[in-house]
């Protein structure tokens, strides 16, 4: 026997992952596919009308790539952080192939990408986060933060691997050894390490985009401190810190806590009588 | 029955939508109905592309969106056109308007078709 809630479910589970983790458009397709469903059924079998609605819905396929050419065009964000992460890339190749150690320039310009993709995986966290926060996040947004997260991840995890082989092959080399574990090389792994759980949960649709905001801001804190932290140890080789890095350091951090508090409150939390933002919408 | 081009039926699909939502706000079923009606049934769509128009629409700022419970106890996404829209739809009306002059002029005169080189 036809059972209506069953097909929706089975039909639900059968899109493409692009679909699936939008809940509320999957939600209002369903809506549809029930009314067509219902006048149909005047008509034929519930199997049959069943059948009909979907033939006439289109593919998951189909549909998905309809909704990728609207998302493509939306998220500003991405498109400016992507921008910046490029020139920063360029500016660090500029910089390090005028050096004349190809081995070492190597590998400065592949942390620095890895590193940066991380961060701006972490700057379109914080947008989202603030967004969210006075309610003017929307799931087309949220589709676009996943997608540009989950190629950020890629690029990061691919190019800090890279980067950190070619740094123990330069240790190897000039120091005699592959890994000692200094300040600087548990930062790349911690970077490394991190990339890999980005990329695993940007892709995962049982992340929920709230946890995938959460990730962005502490990827900020585990490069940040990867990064820019070992200047700050006693008796390190990277050269002396300037007394106010230490204040702009752990200002950063601090304020990358405080976003993290922000991500868990409920949406809309940061808007004031209605004055912030446009209403929330969950 | 007369088929419509699939590029006539995409490029109508805006001024269709704008316009309907213009007589009141409406959900993604009901509008698709809508434009089965006014078509006499000459317009076919997969029921999915109305959904991406409408959310290009909305991320453009032409339309707004609200979930309701209607009347039935079923919870549905409403469209509402806002003041973009109106004038997204006026520009719409009148390049419509433009086109359908044109054809309408060279079709109603005489040997409106020339062969002359």
């Amino acid at each position: 026997m036809f059972d209506l809630d069953q097909s929706v479910k089975a039909w639900r589970e059968s899109l493409p992952d692009e679909l699936r983790v939008r809940s509320e458009l999957l939600d209002e397709l369903e809506q549809h596919l029930r009314d067509d469903f219902e006048r149909r059924t005047a008509a034929g079998s519930p199997a049959d009308a069943w059948a009909a609605a979907l033939v006439h819905l289109g593919t998951g396929e189909r549909l998905a790539a309809e909704f990728a050419k609207v998302d493509r065009r939306i998220w500003l964000p991405a498109w400016i952080a992507t921008a910046v992460l490029l020139l920063a890339a360029g500016a660090v190749a500029v910089l390090f192939t005028s050096l004349r150690r190809p081995l070492l320039s190597a590998h400065v310009l592949l942390v620095t990408i890895g590193y940066s993709s991380v961060f701006t995986a972490g700057f379109l966290a914080v947008f989202a986060v603030l967004a969210r926060g006075i309610g003017g996040w929307n799931e087309r947004q949220q589709a676009s933060f996943r997608a540009a997260g989950s190629r950020l991840a890629l690029v990061a995890a691919m190019t800090t691997f890279a980067g950190v082989v070619l740094g123990a092959c330069w240790a190897h080399a000039h120091l005699g050894r592959w890994w000692a574990w200094d300040p600087k090389e548990i930062g790349g792994a911690c970077v490394l390490a991190w990339s890999g759980v980005l990329l695993q949960c940007f892709r995962s649709r049982a992340s929920t985009p709230q946890s995938l905001m959460l990730l962005g801001v502490m990827g900020n804190i585990v490069v940040a401190l990867s990064w820019f932290g070992p200047l700050l140890s006693p008796g390190h080789s990277y050269g002396h810190a300037p007394a106010l890095y230490g204040g702009l350091l752990g200002g950063f951090l601090i304020a990358q806590i405080v976003l993290v508090y922000l991500a868990m409150l409920p949406a809309g939390a940061l808007r004031l009588h209605g004055f912030l933002g446009p209403k929330a919408r969950g | 029955m007369l088929k419509l081009g699939k590029d006539l039926v995409a490029a109508s699909a805006v001024p269709l939508v704008l316009s309907i939502l213009h007589a009141g706000e409406s959900y993604g079923y009901a509008i698709i109905q809508r434009v089965r009606e006014l078509s006499g049934g000459h317009m076919q769509w997969t029921d999915g592309m109305l959904y991406p128009v409408l959310h290009r629409l909305e991320a453009q700022g032409a339309i707004t969106s609200r979930w309701k419970v209607a009347e039935n106890g079923r919870r549905r996404k409403y469209y509402a056109l806002k003041g973009q829209g109106r004038k997204v739809l006026e520009e719409h009306k009148a390049q419509w308007r433009l086109v359908n002059s044109a054809l309408t002029t060279m079709w109603d005169q005489p040997c409106s078709i020339s062969t002359k080189a």
